[in-house]
């Protein structure tokens, strides 16, 4: 009984420390990739529905947001943002997705031809984008977002 | 004997499982924001001095790179405009500097005040810019820049 007792016990301290060195199973990165991308749709979504409740689920507390005027908000000042009546979308268009896969971390690029009502104003310029989703106790947040009017040639 | 063993063997196991909890981000924030920081400045040294090679290090191969004008540049056409001297660092200046930790990656934001001659046009005006390193195979690379003109107000 007793050897039992320790060759129980000792299994238990094998797997524990085989845990400790990370032998979670690795996904791929198209896995990862598809796992960001619908996020990221759903983020979309909720930008057009005005569904603040989504987007808080999936901003993170200390997202960084740059508007194409180079203008920075919090998270806070964000969710505000995107209340009907401030950001209206007429209609919603996004092209040229190019994500950049770094274990935990995705970098997502691309282009914004929506056009939207922003504080009163109509936006037609599109907008080149950059977005930083980083994993966090299992679930994809979005860290930062960073657009730019895209210049005339 | 055995109950020291036994009990040996369960202190074991619980340090184990108690280690396989407490392993992500085996460095420390604030020791991996210091890291980060030494590279960002070993970056804009080389930039002013356009040391290529430093570059061709600290950037990552499929580097994210967003200039001013909304356009999406790669590393090679980057370093490139370098080497012919299109993009010239004329002065440093920064404000609003932040950084913000996630295990391997850093967000690093901020204010750029400096003078840039852009091929040979001069720019003044303030942008914001977002930067984003991750640590891959233990260096610190540069994987996404964006930079947008503040407007004025």
């Amino acid at each position: 009984m007793r050897r039992i007792l320790s060759l129980s016990l000792l299994a238990v301290a094998f797997l524990g420390l085989a845990r400790a060195q990370g032998t979670a199973r690795s996904q791929t990165d198209a896995e990862i990739e598809e796992e960001v991308l619908k996020v990221e749709h759903e983020k979309d979504q909720a930008m057009q529905n005005g569904d603040v409740a989504t987007l808080d689920r999936i901003y993170a507390d200390k997202l960084i947001f740059v508007n194409p005027r180079g203008q920075v908000l919090s998270k806070a000042q964000r969710l505000a943002d995107v209340k009907p009546g401030n950001l209206d979308y007429v209609n919603f268009k996004r092209s040229d997705y190019t994500l950049h896969v770094y274990g935990n971390t995705v970098v997502l690029t691309g282009l914004s031809s929506s056009l939207v009502h922003y504080h009163g104003q109509l936006i037609r310029t599109p907008r080149q984008f950059m977005q930083v989703y980083v994993k966090e106790n299992g679930q994809w947040r979005m860290v930062s977002h960073h657009a730019n009017f895209v210049s005339e040639k | 004997m055995r109950r020291i063993l036994t009990l040996s063997l369960l202190m074991v196991a619980l340090v184990g499982l108690a280690g396989a909890q407490g392993t992500v981000g085996n460095q420390a924030d604030a020791e991996n924001e210091k890291d980060v920081l030494k590279v960002e400045r070993q970056k804009d040294q080389a930039l002013r001095n356009r040391d290529i090679a430093a570059l061709e290090r600290i950037y990552a191969d499929d580097l994210a790179f967003v200039n001013g004008r909304g356009q999406v540049i790669t590393k090679t056409q980057h370093l490139e405009e370098i080497r012919a001297g299109n993009v010239k660092y004329l002065s440093s200046d920064r404000s609003d500097f932040h950084v913000h930790v996630y295990g391997s990656t850093a967000v690093l934001t901020g204010r750029e005040n400096s003078t840039v001659e852009y091929h040979g046009k001069t720019i003044a005006s303030p942008r914001q810019f977002m930067t984003v390193y991750v640590k891959l195979d233990g260096q610190w690379k540069y994987v996404a820049h964006q930079v947008t003109p503040v407007a004025e107000k």
